[in-house]
């Protein structure tokens, strides 16, 4: 096994984006996956796995049901400063299956109304103003994950951490219940830490 | 399989201790064999849940390309000790995260297998895939040691438990039981043990099963019922034979009786140089003596016959002995010769019966030896025992016959039956009644032609320093005192053959055929003597003696009885009813003589016989 990070990332990026792709697609994907993944530059990397993440996490929260009525009720994440995370999102999304559950991705402007979401990823072009940002998104039950550090004092719930090459992320656990979410125990297991105090 | 075990219980017991045994091995084999296929099935689901729980437990870890909780969930398995090894892989089959047991070598395979699990022989892998909520995530491994040694040490305790309860169940249950079966069986056993040691035949085998046993009981008991009436009949008969024996004798002996007296009595008046009288009175002793011979062997089968012991010493046998077949050793031309070592021996016996045997003995050897043989008598006696030994130079016997010659009836050759005469009762009464005496007596012979030797060994009862009896009756002497006496008897030959030879020896006498005529008598005449038969008809002997003493006819008359039946029961019962002496037909002249000689003594003088 190589020990090169950037490598390991891309072949982890390849496992979540190719997980819930068909066969064939698959298939062709494995070959491309390591050569594309030389090209990377580490920051494409980093964003394309964050973009996974933002994505996986709705399979460990549990929404109130006037949000969620089914699990087959299209999931909306809203991405806020961060094109480039949002067009990652959707190449990925689109190699899901055919009877996969409906995802939408919307692009969420700053201090605007906030549309119907589950999810909204605010970018890290949004720090200097995040905490009127976070605010508003928390009067509704919406996952709210942000990249920037000391986001979880702010009340943000999931805040993405790189250390080593690694992409990693903390939960704000008292934050997320506030907002009426449940956040899965399996994933609190692999989060790098979690915040239990109320900011 | 069981024949060597002797008890028909234990065999049916051990039947049923190995059909069991059989059984329950059968039982236990397809028992284990189920139960190891179900405990590796259960083990194996077990553990397949087990692989799950760590997949589901890793899934997040790989969702989020988390190793270190990866590796945490596997080190769970720890408490599994069974399970060696376990790793996770990604979707796309590499390693993601592994687990080994300490001190196992950490080898995982490359290739990541389908969705299952295998044993090879006690390793166990399995593959099972991660589902998350977004489908398959990755693949979870897993290894582990099947012990089987294991579950069989748990498992065979508590079988081998079972196997041996149940063994002692059915044992037990056997022993209880099997009575039903063997009681039967036991029992006719039983009976026929009982029936072999007291020959009792009247025994029965009780019946309460309605199997074949009750039917072998039923045969038994009918089988029994034959025996006891083969031998009723068979015992019956024997003593019809034995009855008619002693009747044939007792009847063939009646005439010799009259016909000897009147030979005697011929002879004393005066006609000693008739040879035809010899020959009359030789005859007669002889077949005098057939007969004894043959009452006697029917006295010792119905166990009648009585010895009368007294002491004397080895020398007084010899006289007898030699009369008696003097002329019949010297008629053959043989040579006679005794050897006496210890003449002076004092010897606790039935003198006549041992004169009976040894003279027996003697006849033999004379008549089984060719002319002009030697016969010798050899008296010995050593540790105790006194030994008789007859040995001739005749014959002989083969050694297959030695045994057979002493069985009654037998001779050795039928076809020289005729020229050598005789019942074929001599060895065999012999034999007998050395066997009373608690003697024996033995033949050998160094086969046909070579001559044989006859041994009598008879215990020496008497102590030592016995005065030896002194010498038998010097009875050769007849009456000078005129007697009167009379003579009573039904058989009209017998009272006048003896009334003559009383005459003939000097005396009066009448006769009365029946017993109230010789009562009749007495009363018209007085008698010194009379001699009275028992078995009479109207009034018998013992009824006439009795009246005679309990009359005043009694002038002290000597009452002598003459009987046929000469028991101890016969004398003592004459010696009831008032008889002086008792005597047993046939009656030898001198015999008479000893009779009357207290009647003789109170009448005068006494002088001797003439030699008959």
């Amino acid at each position: 096994m190589r020990t090169h990070p950037g490598l390991r990332l891309a072949r982890a990026l390849g496992l979540v984006a190719l997980a819930a792709a068909p066969v064939a697609a698959r298939m062709a994907a494995l070959g491309v996956a390591p050569a594309a993944a030389e090209e990377m530059s580490g920051e494409d990397l980093e964003r394309q796995i964050k973009a996974a993440y933002l994505y996986k996490f709705s399979g460990y929260v549990e929404w109130p049901h006037a949000a969620m009525a089914t699990d087959r009720t299209p999931l909306v994440i809203g991405v806020m400063g961060d094109e480039a995370l949002a067009e990652d999102l959707e190449n990925l999304l689109r190699q899901r299956a055919e009877d996969a559950r409906p995802v939408s991705v919307v692009r969420v402007k700053a201090f605007e109304p906030l549309p119907t979401l589950h999810v909204l990823f605010i970018g890290r072009s949004e720090s200097d103003h995040l905490a009127p940002l976070i605010r508003a998104a928390r009067e509704r039950p919406i996952l709210v994950v942000t990249d920037t550090e000391g986001a979880l004092a702010l009340g943000s719930m999931i805040n993405f951490d790189v250390t080593g090459g690694r992409v990693r992320f903390d939960v704000g656990l008292a934050s997320a219940q506030k907002s009426g979410l449940i956040m899965s125990s399996r994933l609190l297991a692999v989060a790098q830490m979690v915040e239990k105090r109320s900011p | 399989m069981f024949r060597d075990v002797s008890s028909i219980r234990l065999k049916v017991m051990l039947i049923v201790l190995v059909t069991s045994l059989a059984a329950l091995l059968f039982a236990s084999v397809v028992l284990v064999a189920y139960d190891v296929r179900t405990h590796r099935e259960s083990w194996a689901r077990d553990l397949t849940i087990q692989a799950e729980v760590v997949g589901r437990t890793s899934a997040p870890a790989l969702v989020f390309l988390d190793t270190l909780t990866a590796h945490q969930s596997l080190a769970a398995l720890a408490i599994r000790p069974e399970v060696q090894a376990a790793a996770v892989y990604t979707a796309d089959g590499h390693l993601f995260a592994t687990y080994a047991k300490s001190n196992k070598p950490r080898d995982f395979p490359t290739q990541v297998g389908a969705n299952g699990h295998r044993f090879d022989l006690n390793r166990f892998t399995l593959f099972r895939e991660i589902d998350d909520t977004d489908g398959r995530v990755g693949t979870v491994y897993l290894a582990a040691q099947y012990d089987l040694n294991d579950r069989l040490a748990n498992y065979l305790p508590v079988l081998a438990i079972i196997v041996l309860g149940s063994l002692a169940v059915a044992l037990g249950m056997s022993y209880a039981l099997q009575s039903s079966l063997t009681r039967p069986i036991l029992a006719i056993a039983d009976v026929a043990q009982q029936v072999r040691a007291r020959r009792d035949f009247s025994l029965r085998v009780a019946r309460d099963t309605n199997d074949e046993t009750g039917q072998l009981v039923d045969a038994f008991n009918a089988m029994m019922a034959e025996v006891a009436e083969a031998q009723a009949s068979l015992l019956d008969s024997n003593r019809r034979k034995d009855e008619f024996l002693a009747t044939l004798a007792h009847e063939l002996r009646s005439p010799l009786g009259p016909i000897r007296n009147a030979a005697y009595a011929l002879r004393l008046e005066g006609e000693e140089e008739s040879r035809g009288l010899e020959i009359i009175d030789r005859q007669v002793r002889h077949m005098a003596r057939l007969i004894e011979d043959l009452m006697d062997l029917s006295r010792i089968s119905r166990d009648v016959l009585e010895l009368r012991y007294s002491d004397f010493p080895v020398r007084d046998l010899m006289p007898d002995i030699l009369e008696g077949a003097r002329y019949e050793a010297e008629e053959a031309g043989h040579t006679l010769e005794v050897e006496i070592e210890n003449p002076d021996l004092p010897l606790s016996a039935d003198r006549a019966r041992i004169v009976q045997v040894i003279g027996n003995l003697l006849n033999n050897a004379i008549k089984y030896t060719p002319r002009g043989g030697t016969i010798t008598i050899r008296v010995a006696s050593q540790d105790a025992k006194l030994t008789v030994e007859v040995e001739d130079d005749g014959i002989g016997i083969p050694p297959d016959k030695l045994e057979q010659i002493f069985e009654p009836f037998s001779q050795l050759d039928r076809s020289l039956e005729k020229t050598r005469g005789g019942l074929g009762l001599g060895l065999a009464l012999a034999q007998r009644l050395v066997a009373l005496h608690g003697g024996t007596l033995t033949a050998c012979s160094e086969g046909l032609g070579k001559g044989s030797t006859f041994r009598v060994t008879l215990p020496i009862v008497s102590e030592e320093g016995t005065e030896p009896a002194p010498a038998l009756s010097p009875a050769r002497e007849v009456a000078s005192a005129k007697l009167r006496i009379l003579v009573a008897d039904d058989s009209v030959d017998g009272a006048e053959s003896l009334a003559r030879l009383l005459i003939v020896l000097g005396h009066d006498a009448d006769v009365a055929f029946d017993g109230q005529q010789a009562l009749d008598l007495m009363g018209e005449h007085s008698y010194d003597a009379a001699i009275l038969d028992i078995g009479m008809p109207h009034v018998n002997g013992y009824e006439v003696a009795r009246r005679v003493r309990e009359s005043e006819l009694d002038h002290r008359m000597l009452l002598v009885a003459l009987t046929g039946w000469g028991q101890e029961s016969d004398k003592q019962r004459a010696l009831d009813a008032g008889f002086d002496r008792h005597l047993t037909k046939p009656v030898a002249p001198e015999q008479l003589v000893e009779a009357l000689r207290p009647a003789v003594l109170g009448a005068g003088g006494v002088t001797a016989l003439p030699p008959a």
